[in-house]
């Protein structure tokens, strides 16, 4: 099947005349076009966001250089030059989850970097539906009890040590494992009970046909069958981190004034909570420290402070991808998260994610 | 090497002068010495400038420890008082050596009491943190009308109280010299890390019991709500405040916004206004300008003296350091900053060490007519 040079133009020739406000419409339309002859091969960026309103995110965007080709209600195809080709999207806003997703046939390797993660990394208002190990986890369980006769062909998998998984060999170990073999549904249940793992990217053949990539950053590249079952999936995602993003979004960084005639200046910051079950020390941060400025993660301590023994810790971190500044506190139980200048919640969603794969998958917010 | 030593450094002659004397082979051998000595002063140096800045930094928690009590909407209703802001009468502390300024400023406005804290992350001598309080309560008591005027209320001076904020093994000593010594109105506020709260020392109390209730129980980490932001404060080390605001702030808002063709050209009035948002001062407009204006001065002058950076032009400085990432550039100027403080330390002190024992080798050496026994490299 050959895909059309501009994927784009079939769309807004279904689209012409209509206007897609729900996220019901949204599926619907998917639903009723047999999307796969009109995009194929597409990557759906999944993401979730604090913008106040449809208006606020084509406000964001712009900013960021995209710009608004078509509009179709709250659905869009936006477009940003790199280099010299144009990189088209279709975007939706969905009013209901807050949560824009992109569609695209652009690379995920290079151009799809260069214009729409910019664009996530520089706004504090959008974050990647990070997808964490456990919730990936259960993703893949219901779709198995649900398809029993589903064949994963590809997955990538983690166990840090820090996590609270059983794990019959080497527990004490930490493992990532890339696996490439139609038996990876089989292979990965064998590798989950015996070596403790959790899943991060996954290759998926559903027996309706439906075929897609999905993996921890909300990106799922979409090879064949109906985006309906996608859907289904980013919303029990967001669902899922709906509390978090509560928590997120009532912290704050406020200048308040203090004095007679309000002369004097401070600044209070509001912290997001993160609570662990599972307590940290001195040696297991010796171990989080070191994955906290990996090329994965990206965090830089700008300063920080320990006291050993029963554990204190005060630090300054600079998101390395969108140059976010946040200060952090723990006494081993509990994480605050205090923003700087703005709530990131990109900043914020990374970090926690950061948290549930490298120090307790089980931590809650709130 | 057969040369005889012919020169020999006057009682008070310095390793320079001196060294501009020397003949060829004497250099070589009072090099060699200060080169040695070097080996072990370099190391030592370094630990020296780690733990000087941890120290820092210990101090700095303190103080936002003791603020951050005070940043709860409950405890402000609570106990009355809230924080102001941190370092009062700080613009007086170069008018002479007897003066010496708080760490924080409390107010409560309904009984315009005060408290006046001073925080000291450890003490050798338990007199010692309590002469600089005294000094620094002179300074309040001189300066009562002046803060007045500052903060545009007044100060009832039989409601002033002053507070040292101490780790809670240093309470007893302090604690101790305070009975000995007859000290007054200084109550002692104990850090506790392990239970990671402070309280009020439990012989001692505030004028307002409802205060002494409130430290009396304690105010732990788990009950933080809220905090100020404190990142540095005016008398913060001058290496972190590079790191903090030139680094952490300047370079980093150049960097991921784009907007400067080299983000590692700072423009001093960036620099100038980071202070001036982050620093807690109670002073006036004009005269927050002028010391901060210094301070920005004093910073940039610290981080050219160690090669952190270079004049650009008459507005801007130059990072000077390798990569652009964050991260590299944090790294390599922490390294640069010990290797290049601990190299200037122990420079001076091993020339002066050089010249020592190039004396007591020479005089025996001057004897034995030869030198085959100096050291070489």
């Amino acid at each position: 099947m050959s895909q059309p040079v501009n994927p784009f133009i079939g769309i807004c020739a279904l689209l012409e005349g209509r206007e897609i406000n729900t996220f019901k419409q949204f599926k619907k339309f998917f639903d009723q076009e047999d999307s796969n002859t009109v995009i194929h091969n597409a990557n759906i960026v999944a993401t979730i966001s604090s913008f106040s309103s449809f208006d606020s995110f084509i406000e964001g965007l712009k900013i960021s250089g995209f710009k608004i080709e078509r509009i179709f209600g709250r659905l869009i195809v936006i477009c940003q030059n790199d280099r010299d080709k144009k990189i088209r999207y279709l975007s939706f806003f969905d009013d209901q989850n807050n949560a824009p997703l992109f569609i695209t046939t652009a690379k995920k390797t290079n151009q799809i970097p260069e214009t729409l993660f910019r664009f996530i990394y520089s706004s504090f208002n959008i974050s990647h539906l990070w997808i964490p190990p456990k919730i990936m986890k259960d993703i893949k369980d219901e779709l198995i009890e649900k398809n029993p006769e589903l064949i994963i062909s590809y997955f990538s998998a983690i166990r840090n040590r820090n996590i609270d998984i059983p794990a019959e060999y080497r527990p004490q170990v930490n493992r990532s494992i890339q696996y490439y073999g139609l038996d990876g549904k089989e292979t990965l249940n064998e590798l989950e009970y015996y070596y403790g793992i959790l899943p991060k990217i996954l290759d998926i053949k559903l027996p309706s046909g439906v075929s897609f990539r999905i993996d921890n950053k909300g990106i799922i590249t979409f090879k064949y069958g109906s985006f309906t079952k996608i859907f289904e999936i980013i919303e029990n995602v967001i669902q899922r981190l709906e509390e978090v993003r509560e928590a997120i979004g009532e912290s704050s960084y406020s200048v308040n004034q203090a004095g007679i005639s309000n002369q004097f200046r401070t600044i209070v910051q509001k912290p997001w909570r993160i609570h662990l079950k599972k307590k940290i020390g001195c040696d297991e941060y010796a171990d989080i420290r070191n994955q906290f400025d990996s090329d994965e993660w990206n965090f830089t301590i700008l300063e920080e402070t320990v006291i050993s023994k029963s554990f204190f810790l005060s630090a300054r971190v600079i998101d390395g991808y969108s140059g976010s500044l946040f200060d952090i506190t723990s006494n081993g139980d509990i994480i605050d998260y205090y923003p700087v200048k703005q709530v990131d919640i990109g900043s914020s969603l990374r970090f926690f994610e950061f948290v549930l794969e490298n120090i307790d998958n089980t931590a809650l917010v709130g | 090497m057969g040369d005889s030593i012919t020169n020999f450094p006057s009682p008070k002659e310095e390793y320079d002068d001196f060294l501009k004397k020397c003949s060829n082979e004497e250099r070589i051998i009072l090099e060699n010495l200060k080169e040695e000595c070097k080996k072990f002063k370099v190391p030592s140096k370094k630990e020296v400038i780690i733990e000087e800045i941890d120290k820092n930094k210990r101090h700095d928690n303190l103080v936002n420890l003791c603020a951050q009590h005070f940043a709860q909407p409950d405890s402000i209703k609570k106990t009355g008082y809230q924080f102001y802001f941190a370092e009062p009468l700080i613009e007086f502390q170069n008018d002479g050596d007897s003066n010496k300024s708080f760490d924080l400023f409390l107010y409560n406005q309904k009984s315009h009491a005060s408290i006046f804290i001073e925080c000291k992350s450890s003490i050798t001598k338990g007199l010692e943190p309590l002469t600089d309080v005294n000094k620094a309560k002179n300074l309040v008591e001189e300066k009562t009308e002046y803060l007045e005027q500052i903060i545009g209320e007044p100060i009832d001076k039989d409601k002033i109280e002053f507070v040292l904020c101490i780790y809670d093994k240093d309470t007893e000593k302090v604690f101790n010299a305070v009975e000995k010594h007859n000290v007054n109105n200084v109550n002692i506020w104990a850090y506790k890390p392990h239970s990671k709260i402070i309280q009020l020392h439990p012989k001692q109390h505030h004028k307002d019991q409802g205060l002494t209730d409130f430290l009396s129980d304690g105010f732990g980490y788990a009950d933080l709500k809220f905090k100020y932001e404190l990142p540095f404060l005016y008398t913060s080390h001058k290496y972190r405040l590079f790191i903090l605001a030139i680094v952490g702030h300047c370079y980093r808002e150049n960097l991921f916004g784009r907007s400067s063709s080299n983000p590692k050209i700072i423009l001093k009035k960036h620099i100038i206004q980071v202070l001036k948002d982050k620093i807690s001062l109670g002073v006036s407009q004009a005269k927050l300008n002028e010391i901060i204006e210094q301070l920005a001065d004093d910073i940039i002058k610290h981080g050219l003296n160690y090669g952190l950076c270079e004049k650009n032009d008459e507005n801007t400085i130059l990072l000077s350091c390798r990569g652009n990432k964050i991260e590299s550039v944090i790294k390599n100027i922490e390294s640069k900053y010990f290797d290049k403080w601990a190299l200037f330390k122990a420079e001076k002190e091993c020339k002066n060490d050089a010249i020592k024992t190039y004396k007591e080798k020479a005089l025996v050496l001057l004897n034995q007519t030869t030198i085959d026994d100096f050291p070489s490299q």
